[in-house]
């Protein structure tokens, strides 16, 4: 073990904006977007990957950040909860969360609108089944995720992806 | 989703409130932060040239610790310093202990000293300029351990031979205590038939909050003050905690709190790790970042009571009514007493549960073993004996032929009753149980559940129905701890709020409260509104808690189902003197009596003469930049309030008084199918009532309903802290730790009733907590679903499928665990 | 996790006591063995490879005789280290004659795991117990055949 890891200097694009970074080969996605890049929207519930807090769009593709070294996303494009409503202007997927009551704490909210969003993008009129399944690997605590699927039922009822 | 009736014929309470925003389903003010990954939570704080700290943990249960060689993860670039158990024991003094004798010598410290006493007990702390260096810093570390046998099962923690944890205790009895009230003896001579269960056991479990705990600690040298940016729930028990350890006065610890990733009690006990990031900061002159691992959380953090409940005796007669019953409780305290032995008193503000039985015997014994610490977890302590008390009368009808509806409402406490006295002195305010419970029934479909049963059948699976009735007793009197330990002088409660109209006529609250999710910046505003006649939009209710406020007091924090009467009482309280003070200062202005005047729309008027109106901008600038030319002092327009709820210090002899001032109720309907075959089994249909008194932000109410159900099911099916015989927890992360996810969560109807509380400034009662209706109701549905198979009898709290399985295998094996003795 | 059983081995006690009750002997019977050095006629280190995780897992083992009955029972501690594991394991053997030249051994392993791979539970851990120690019981039989033939 050395006192000083490899590092890589990566290129990527998030929420619009181009990153060059030099970043320690070992660095999790999540923690280069934590901690270097101070977008704290993106959250950490555990260590083995199970809880969804940290939930990003990678390609446009929702994915675990924290499955992820940053030297991996050189070149990529990435959209964070930061990049959903850039003009502070709330998406109709986030109105529908306030609307039925869909978060308390908000701890696991960004990831949840990450995985949400992805699904409505890919299927527009999702049943609640296809919901739940979009949803499953996103664990929450507080609410027992019935506002949640319903939120997102509505936001698809108003047309909105995001 | 909701059917709401309208509130019963009791008290109305005196409140001046008319409902205008309070009884709304107002939006909420955090949302709009929370959404867009604005939240401020502890981990997201930084701070130039900060150190992580990553703690060394005992890979042994229970072992004396020879020696700690810390040279080598010095020696590693970027590394910052370490800390030892031997620099703890002299820096700080041990944790104050609130048991009495024998858990009064129990040493606890920052790290572990000279032992650890469970897997992942922190021996050693270090702290590098990454997160990743502080990782592989720790593993330089060499510790040398001598293991020693571990006590795991709490049930020989008493054996002549088991290993024990503390010596200066003699031994692992943390506390003892013997409760009875009424005439035992009288009621099994008159019952007609004496039920015998010989053990019942709740799981240990608990919420798993998703933000795990966390710190950012900054020292000030020249002022001897620590600043700890953290999620603590608790801050007035932490300082208390942490000041006397660290010989320093409380004044020296302010605690920031902003948003927090849910708490459910189990962010309550941190204070040891935050001693050690104080004395790091101290140390190493800069601030401290300290954030927790899942595996670290279930390892080391706030399990919930493990409970026995042994030789339970139940006095029944020939019609059904429950005369009164006599148990042992045996409570699982884990390696050290960090809340403990509270719970042994806790579970006493419900001692009947729900039910008029008078008779009441518990023997409660609390012993220490080599496990994860307990502390406070959703529904703490009241949970596990409410349980006890439906299984009771669950099993009391499986014997002896009642139904389970039946038997409910002839014990329940009855609306009529209401306030109503327990054997040992705690009031229930109010309630309609029986109402509840039918309300449930028909949001559940009660009327074709036989249907569903044969359709079940023709499919191949047993379908269970069960009840789960409960109560969320709300707003503690601390007076309770002096029963745990006679020389303790804490007792009553209280919360604060400052309320301010400040220069331009903006509404500012402070509050002393920590919340994780439960809406208080909205709630409080709503209140506000609805006193000083404006718009919740117009109240900034400034988030989370910060002791430089000045707007706390010694047992604020967010815990134990209170912050709709003590939050509230004070928001109130506060906001009514605001606006005596603005009348006033109106009045001065206008010439007119203060009496004349009205606060409406953002105005201070005279009434019935809308022209002569002073908007809030003016009396605030008033008071702040314009007050020559008063003859008199003009009020200053900035209201702190304490509440306190009335209470008296229990009588210790008898073990009596008033615990807690209000008890809402949740009532479950659960239906459950079983697959005889191999076990597994599935929520098909789930109903949950609540009554919680008034209703500030239904929308928000019926959240925390759903959030107890959750929780309650994860604990009844999927969720369980194990541990080897080593003393290893096997289930130390999401990966082996089952949450209930999406696909997990069975489709569910909620109801509410209104009974509003007599006892409290709007009526409303604390419910955060729930209660664990859903254990409750699972158990009783899987009972009812393997009655055709052999009456198994469900003993547990915690049911996975294997279980299950177990039961329909040999359901003689759990029969045997009753016995019912007739005249 | 205690694990035990019994073996027949097709060799003379005598044959098989000389076998396990030589460290250098009961260094080479060890599964994955990468080295090993004899401190002393009651001790002796050896570094493994378990198959466990990705690579495997490296281990130190320090082996220390505790007790033993001339041809009857032998008995030894094993404390191992590696990445995520501190192992503790006490090994007895007794032999017995079993009629034809051959012996019955009863061994029996009290095995501690400590440490995060001691969390994955018996569920995990136990085969990986058992596949080690059938290795054992194969390269001991395989030994004791050799040193027969060649006695």
């Amino acid at each position: 073990m050395t006192a000083v890891a490899a590092s890589r200097l990566i290129t990527v694009e998030i929420n619009g904006v181009t990153y060059e970074h030099e970043v320690p080969a070992r660095r999790l996605l999540v923690h280069f977007l934590r901690d270097d890049l101070a977008l704290t929207g993106t959250h950490i519930g555990c260590d083995t990957g199970n809880c969804g807090a940290c939930t990003i769009h990678l390609n446009g593709e929702p994915v675990k950040s924290c499955m992820l070294l940053a030297v991996q996303v050189d070149g990529a494009s990435i959209t964070t909860v930061e990049g959903l409503a850039p003009d502070g202007e709330l998406t109709p997927l986030q109105q529908a969360f306030s609307e039925a009551h869909a978060l308390q704490c908000g701890y696991c909210t960004p990831g949840m609108l990450m995985s949400a969003s992805a699904l409505l993008e890919r299927n527009p009129h999702p049943s609640e089944e296809e919901v739940r399944i979009a949803l499953q690997g996103n664990i929450c605590r507080c609410t027992g995720y019935w506002n949640i699927i319903e939120a997102v039922q509505r936001a698809a009822l108003s047309g909105g992806s995001a | 989703m909701t059917t709401v009736e309208t509130p019963t014929t009791e008290a109305a309470p005196e409140t001046t409130l008319e409902r205008g925003y309070v009884g709304l389903d107002y939006p909420r003010k955090e949302d709009r932060r929370l959404l867009q990954g604005q939240g401020v939570f502890v981990d997201d704080i930084k701070r130039w040239g900060m150190g992580y700290v990553h703690f060394v943990r005992s890979p042994y249960a229970h072992a004396k610790i020879l020696s700690i060689d810390v040279s080598k993860a010095l020696a590693v670039k970027g590394v910052y310093g370490t800390l030892t158990g031997d620099e703890v024991a002299l820096q700080t003094d041990p944790f104050f202990q609130i048991a009495s004798e024998p858990g009064a010598h129990v040493r606890d410290y920052a790290l572990a000293v000279g032992k650890a006493r469970y897997v992942g007990d922190p021996v050693a702390a270090v702290v590098a300029e990454t997160r990743e260096l502080a990782r592989d810093a720790a593993e330089l570390v060499e510790v040398e351990y001598e293991p020693l046998p571990a006590i795991v099962d709490a049930r020989r923690a008493l054996d002549e031979d088991a290993p024990i944890l503390h010596e200066e205790c003699g031994g692992n009895l943390a506390w003892q205590g013997t409760y009875e009230w009424g005439d035992l003896d009288a009621a099994f001579a008159e019952a007609d038939h004496i039920v015998r269960i010989s053990e019942l056991h709740f799981d240990r479990f608990n919420s798993t909050p998703l933000e795990l705990d966390g710190a950012l600690v900054e020292y000030n040298r020249g002022t001897g003050q620590w600043t700890l940016h953290c999620n603590n729930q608790f801050p007035g028990f932490a300082i208390i905690m942490m000041g006397p350890a660290l010989r320093v006065g409380l004044d020296k610890l302010r605690f920031v709190t902003q948003d927090i990733g849910g708490g459910f009690g189990n962010k309550i006990t941190s204070h040891p790790q935050l001693v050690a990031c104080c004395l790091l900061a101290r140390k190493l002159n800069r601030p401290i970042q300290w954030t927790e691992w899942r595996t670290e959380f279930h390892q080391s953090m706030s399990h919930g009571n493990e409970r026995w409940f042994q030789d339970i005796e139940v006095a029944v007669k020939a019609d059904g009514t429950l005369l009164g019953f006599r148990c042992k409780a045996l409570d699982d305290a884990g390696a050290y007493l960090r809340y403990e032995p509270l719970g042994g008193v806790i579970w006493s503000q419900v001692t009947p549960g729900m039910y008029r039985w008078r008779n009441i015997r518990v023997d409660f014994t609390q012993v220490m073993t080599n496990k994860a610490p307990v502390s406070p977890n959703r529904g703490y302590s009241r949970m596990q004996h409410l349980w006890l008390t439906e299984r009771i009368i669950d099993i009391v009808a499986h014997e002896l032929g009642f139904d389970p509806i039946e038997i409910r409402k002839r014990n329940y406490i009855q609306p009529e009753d209401m306030p109503y006295e327990t054997p040992n002195g705690c009031v229930y305010d109010s309630g309609d149980y029986p109402r509840a419970l039918d309300l449930a029934l028909e949001l559940i479909g009660y009327d074709q559940l036989e249907e569903r049963r044969r359709d079940a059948e023709s499919r191949g699976r047993l379908l269970g129905f069960g009840i789960g009735s409960t109560l969320d007793s709300g707003t503690n009197n601390f007076g309770q701890s002096q029963l745990i330990n006679p020389d303790l002088q804490f007792s009553g409660n209280n919360e604060v709020a400052t309320v301010k109209l400040d220069i331009l006529g903006e509404i500012v609250v402070t509050l002393g409260t920590t919340p994780q999710g439960q809406g208080h910046e909205t709630t409080a505003a709503q209140v506000v509104a609805d006193i000083l006649g404006c718009s919740p939009d117009d109240v900034t209710v400034r988030a989370g808690h910060d002791t430089y406020w000045n707007s706390h007091a010694g047992f604020s924090g967010t815990y134990a189902s209170q912050f709709a009467v003590t939050g509230l009482g004070a928001v109130k309280g506060a906001t009514e003197e605001l606006a005596r003070q603005m009348r006033v200062l109106a009045s001065m202005v206008f010439g007119c009596s203060p009496d004349d005047i009205e606060l409406v729309d953002k105005h201070a008027r005279i009434k019935g003469n809308p022209e002569a109106a002073l908007p809030f901008q003016a009396l605030g600038a008033i008071v702040n930049a314009g007050n020559a030319g008063f003859p008199e002092d003009p009020p200053p327009l900035n209201a702190r309030y304490v509440f306190r709820p009335k209470f008296e210090v229990p009588d210790k002899e008898r073990k009596f008084g008033n615990l807690t001032l209000t008890y809402a109720m949740q009532i479950h309907a659960c239906v459950v199918e079983v697959d005889p075959e191999t076990g597994y089994y599935e929520v098909v249909d789930y109903a949950a009532v609540d009554d919680c008194g008034s209703r500030v932000n239904p929308k928000i109410v019926e959240g925390q309903v759903m959030g107890a159900t959750a929780h309650a099911l994860g604990a009844a099916i999927w969720e369980s802290f194990v541990y080897d015989d080593e003393g290893n927890l096997l289930t130390p992360n999401f990966y082996d730790y089952h949450v209930p996810h999406a696909l997990d969560m069975p489709p569910l109807r909620t109801g509410a009733l209104e009974s509003p509380s007599p006892f409290t400034p709007l009526g409303t009662k604390g419910m955060g907590e729930g209660g664990g209706a859903g254990i409750h109701a699972v158990c009783a549905a899987l009972q009812d679903a393997l009655r055709s198979r052999g009456g198994a009898i469900v003993s547990d709290s915690h049911n996975p499928y294997h279980r299950v399985w177990a039961m329909l295998r040999d359901p003689d094996a759990t029969r045997a665990n009753v016995e019912v003795v007739s005249k | 996790m205690i694990v035990k059983g019994t073996k027949e081995l097709p060799a003379s006690r005598e044959v098989v006591w000389g076998v396990i009750n030589e460290p250098s002997e009961m260094a080479k019977l060890m599964p994955g063995v990468e080295s090993f050095e004899v401190t002393d006629d009651r001790h002796w280190t050896a570094k493994v490879k378990v198959p466990l995780g990705l690579g495997g897992l490296k281990m130190t083992i320090d082996f220390e005789r505790l007790e033993e009955r001339e041809l009857e029972f032998a008995s030894m501690r094993a404390k191992g280290k590696g990445v995520g594991a501190l192992m503790d394991m006490t090994t007895s053997f007794t032999l017995s004659e079993a009629g034809d030249g051959k012996t019955s051994m009863d061994w029996e392993a009290d095995v501690k795991i400590a440490g995060p791979v001691g969390s994955m539970g018996q569920r995990v851990l136990q085969p990986i117990v058992n596949q080690q120690v059938s290795q054992v019981l194969e390269a001991l039989e395989k030994r004791v055949t050799e040193a027969s033939a060649s006695s």
